[in-house]
């Protein structure tokens, strides 16, 4: 699989996200360059801090398979949902760390303030966190089925969706059939969301409330997901045998 | 042979059965464990040991069956049993990027263990003080089995799950293991679930055992009676001189027996062997010496093992 993912998936990705940036720049709409500016360095932080969240969760468990120390953890008292959250701990300290260098990289190299989003900042990077946690539950649900043959799953995710999320660009610039796919990811109203307030300065509730009710969805079936994955494992005897 | 259950058992296993698709791992065995009683699970590959062993650590889901641990059921009450067991193998690693000391910080974490004196007190029972600082992905085999035995006495468990602990150690750290581990066993009345291949090791350590074959458990007695099924001793006699007429004498009793260098090895009865050398005696023949080894739980294991091949 990784290697039918470098021969296709990835030019075909890459391909499809620079054309639509391209046709959303040689638009007839005038923006400033300002505006361009401040829009693609605020969609590569987010877009960062949902990468990484997405990882981190998958990677805190392939960690304790690939040393082949997982079933140390699952002999101990400690329960899924108490390994998963201290992962989220870990992993939220490390995004804002990541937030901060972003940021302030942003404003030292190229005097764009993220924090002139205001408080917008906030939901905006509590819903990429949810939807990433998510998406990390459902890859660490299929790495438990499958073992670390498929763990490109892990690192490819969140890339497989970049596309569709509408991250560089508006959602009007993908074509007519795509936009109601992209539109069932929360993550979608997030980018549409920051837009709004990079161009208006006014915070989309809207937008926010559709992005939330769908984490909402996103976060029970991937948490029902990965909990059906690990009893499915546990009942093909396939726990210790993770490697 | 089941035993009965009662408020001794620190762990009942009834009618548990676990199946992969259409080949049946385990088919509803049943066994105890009393407290403070250590007891050994043997039987060849594929026999059922380890799917048991991960089946009492949850990490395997049975079809049917009940497991009580501390008089509790295992499936309903995981975090509270699992505080108070502990395990190691020697297929079981650590995190590798991590120290050893920090790694068994992790695992004293994880048992709500705090501070320090725990760890420091095993390493330095253990001899593991040179390894304290390594990275764990740097330990010889041996090496690591000596941390992850360290690991499985953190929490001081009522009942301790061992697979075969000591493959990779040398002997003189394996008998120092028996020792550390009898002594703890002495020292808070311990009950343990054992595997090894060394047969000794189960002698030496086990106060009960189990013979687990296709699933199915087929003996589960002391070391000491389960040798008594087999009958058969070897008795070794040696001759100052090749005895002579000695191919008559052994076909009048219709005795199979080997001569090499004057050495006679006679596979018979424990009750045959006196009447044997009697008579030996009386026919002249001169005895230089004379040897009887006694069957063991190896003979025993292959027994078994040779019977399940069969099936």
């Amino acid at each position: 699989m990784p290697r039918w993912l470098d021969v296709f998936y990835w030019p075909i990705i890459t391909i499809f996200v620079w054309g639509f940036i391209a046709s959303y720049l040689k638009g007839p709409e005038m923006r400033s360059s300002e505006f361009l500016g401040a829009m693609l360095l605020g969609a590569i932080t987010f877009w960062m801090i949902f990468q990484r969240a997405q990882q981190d969760l998958s990677i805190a468990y392939l960690q304790d398979i690939w040393s082949r120390s997982i079933v140390n953890l699952y002999v101990s008292p400690l329960t899924n949902l108490e390994f998963i959250i201290a992962s989220v701990l870990v992993g939220l300290i490390k995004i804002l760390i990541t937030l901060f260098v972003m940021a302030g990289l942003a404003f030292i190299l190229y005097s764009f303030n993220l924090f002139t989003m205001g408080f917008a900042i906030i939901p905006f990077v509590a819903m990429l966190l949810i939807f990433a946690w998510s998406l990390g539950l459902f890859s660490t649900g299929i790495i438990f089925r499958f073992g670390t043959d498929a763990q490109i799953i892990a690192f490819s995710i969140s890339f497989i969706l970049q596309p569709f999320v509408a991250v560089f660009y508006p959602l009007s610039i993908l074509p007519f059939w795509i936009q109601p796919i992209s539109l069932a990811f929360p993550i979608t109203y997030v980018f549409e969301g920051m837009r709004e307030v990079i161009a208006t300065g006014i915070f989309n509730w809207s937008l926010f409330a559709w992005s939330f009710g769908l984490n909402i969805v996103y976060m029970i079936l991937c948490g029902a997901f990965f909990g059906a994955m690990f009893n499915h494992v546990k009942k093909k005897g396939l726990l210790s045998k993770l490697e | 042979m089941l035993y009965s259950s009662n408020m001794e058992n620190i762990l009942e296993v009834k009618n548990l059965y676990k199946f992969y698709k259409s080949f049946e791992a385990l088919k509803g065995i049943s066994f105890n464990l009393k407290h403070g009683e250590t007891l050994g699970l043997l039987g060849p590959n594929g026999a059922g040991k380890t799917t048991t062993i991960q089946i009492l650590l949850q990490l395997i889901t049975p079809e049917k069956g009940v497991v009580n641990i501390f008089g509790k059921d295992a499936f309903k009450n995981r975090e509270y049993v699992l505080q108070r067991m502990n395990f190691t193998s020697a297929y079981v690693h650590m995190f590798g990027a991590l120290s050893v000391y920090e790694n068994l910080k992790v695992f004293a974490l994880l048992y709500g263990i705090k501070g320090s004196e725990k760890i420091n007190q095993l390493i330095k029972e253990f001899d593991a003080e040179d390894l304290r600082n390594k990275k764990a992905q740097t330990l010889s085999s041996g090496q690591l089995t000596r941390v992850m035995i360290i690991k499985a006495l953190l929490n001081d468990p009522d009942l301790l799950l061992l697979d075969e602990p000591t493959s990779s150690l040398d002997p003189e750290m394996a008998s120092k293991f028996r020792e550390i581990l009898k002594e703890v066993r002495k020292k808070r009345n311990i009950s343990i679930l054992y595997t090894s291949h060394n047969m000794a090791e189960i002698e030496e350590m086990c106060d009960r055992v189990i013979f687990l074959s296709h699933g199915e458990i087929v003996a589960n007695d002391t070391p000491q009676k389960l040798t008594q099924i087999i009958p058969d001793h070897t008795l070794r006699v040696e001759f100052f001189e090749k005895p002579e007429k000695i191919e008559s004498f052994l076909s009048d009793r219709k005795i199979d027996a080997q001569l090499e260098n004057n050495i006679l090895s006679i596979i018979t009865a424990d009750e045959a062997i006196p009447i044997l050398l009697q008579e030996m005696y009386n026919a002249g023949y001169k005895i230089k010496d004379i040897s009887i080894d006694e069957p063991d739980l190896e003979d025993v294991f292959l027994k078994f093992a040779r019977e399940a091949e069969k099936k």
